[in-house]
């Protein structure tokens, strides 16, 4: 066991006897995991940060659950995808329920209240765009994508998170990212420029 | 076999796909330009994809999250506290309910019983019936209502509220048996007014079951 993991054991362990401090170290090292997660989910700073929380907080009271030899950031990211999951459904039905055509993803995401860090960090095209594109898909699709692109998630991993089969995620990744080139081929125009850095291991493969 | 090459151009994305596949790919979008420009899209898509960045939490996400905890945790441990007796209360309560309403029901099904045997009384005996269930889930929900109330301003009212509904109920009943007689007035109201006092003899009948 490296270090890094024997300290998060020990965090988790202490957390689970109902010491705070310890499961704040645990915040402290993957709320921009999960915040990130539940933005690219959900397209609203303000829900994704209340996602956020509520994932947190549902991860501290099934500690007990949790099975130490699984990665913790793995377990906790499930927690958050499956309750941004079911956040997007209810937030369907509620569109549904009042007869009203969906808004798109980009009007949804431009929609968010007061501005928050990252939409500095986003208030680019590009960013606009990702966002908007990420919002045309389904939930599980969107959840795929995520895992795939921001966290280098294999397909035996996505299935993992997402409690699926390794040929379904394939089909699912599949899917989506040909409904994102058909969408891109039909008009989202994409920026000229970018100077952010290319996840290097996505690119080798 | 398109869809053959659309899987490969995605298998080539993610890194999956061996030299000899990938030639035959190249190969045919030389040949196709409509599978150029598909693959084109495709390649664009995961271009940005790949450069998206991470969006890093609000500096104040942390303590949010701690505060929150914190009282999701005080929350959880006055729930567990309260569990076992509101579990309790509720149990007791249900039973006792169980029990008042047992005699309403029987005198109800032997209303339902005699009339059929004097099918000239059946829709008045049935509309007795409605009566008494009408008035019956009247007062339940006004119970209901007031202890959603009591229980809205402090939840250690539950396991009360849920004692006192046996004996609300019993005040119910004591008042169709003593009061202004309800469901006299409910069931004339069913039957559109078309009161009959020669059936007395039923609401005597429940009310000494029910009592």
């Amino acid at each position: 066991m490296t270090e890094p993991d024997a300290k998060l054991t020990e965090w988790i362990l202490s957390a689970r006897e109902g010491n705070q401090d310890a499961f704040a170290e645990l915040v402290y090292s993957f709320q921009d995991a999960v915040y990130n997660l539940c933005y690219r989910m959900l397209g609203q700073s303000t829900e994704a940060e209340d996602a956020t929380q509520e994932a947190f907080i549902r991860a501290y009271l099934n500690l007990h659950r949790y099975d130490l030899t699984r990665p913790f950031k793995t377990w906790l990211l499930s927690i958050a995808s499956n309750h941004c999951i079911d956040r997007l459904r209810k937030r369907r039905m509620q569109f549904l329920s009042l007869d009203e055509p969906l808004p798109s993803g980009s009007a949804l995401a431009l929609s968010s209240d007061e501005p928050g860090p990252e939409q500095v960090t986003m208030s680019n095209e590009r960013g606009q765009l990702i966002q908007g594109l990420l919002d045309q898909l389904k939930p599980d699709d969107r959840a795929a994508i995520i895992y795939r692109y921001w966290y280098d998630y294999s397909y035996a991993e996505i299935a993992d998170v997402l409690d699926s089969t390794e040929s379904a995620i394939k089909s699912r990744l599949f899917r989506a990212r040909r409904l994102l080139a058909d969408l891109y081929q039909e008009g989202f125009d994409e920026p000229a420029d970018d100077d952010r850095p290319i996840n290097p291991r996505l690119l080798q493969e | 076999m398109t869809e053959q090459y659309n899987e490969m151009m995605q298998e080539r994305l993610d890194g999956n796909l061996d030299e000899q596949r990938e030639s035959e790919l190249i190969r045919h979008l030389q040949e196709e330009p409509d599978a150029a420009m598909h693959n084109a899209s495709l390649e664009a898509v995961h271009d940005m994809l790949v450069r998206a960045p991470l969006v890093r939490a609000p500096g104040r996400l942390a303590a949010t999250i701690m505060a929150r905890l914190a009282q999701a945790v005080q929350e959880e441990a006055v729930q567990q506290e309260l569990s076992e007796e509101v579990k309790q209360a509720l149990l007791f309560a249900t039973n006792l309910v169980i029990l008042q309403m047992t005699p309403v029901l029987l005198a109800s099904s032997y209303m339902v019983m005699n009339a059929q045997a004097r099918p000239e009384v059946l829709a008045k005996a049935v509309n007795r019936t409605v009566a008494l269930v009408v008035v019956m889930i009247d007062g339940m929900r006004v119970l209901f209502d007031r202890m959603e109330e009591l229980v809205d301003e402090d939840p250690a009212m539950a396991p009360v509220a849920l004692a006192l509904m046996p004996t609300v109920m019993n005040g119910i009943l004591d008042y169709m048996q003593n009061g202004a007689n309800p469901l006299e007035d409910v069931a004339r109201q069913v039957e559109g007014a078309s009161g009959d006092d020669s059936d007395d003899l039923d609401y005597d009948r429940i009310g000494r079951l029910s009592g």
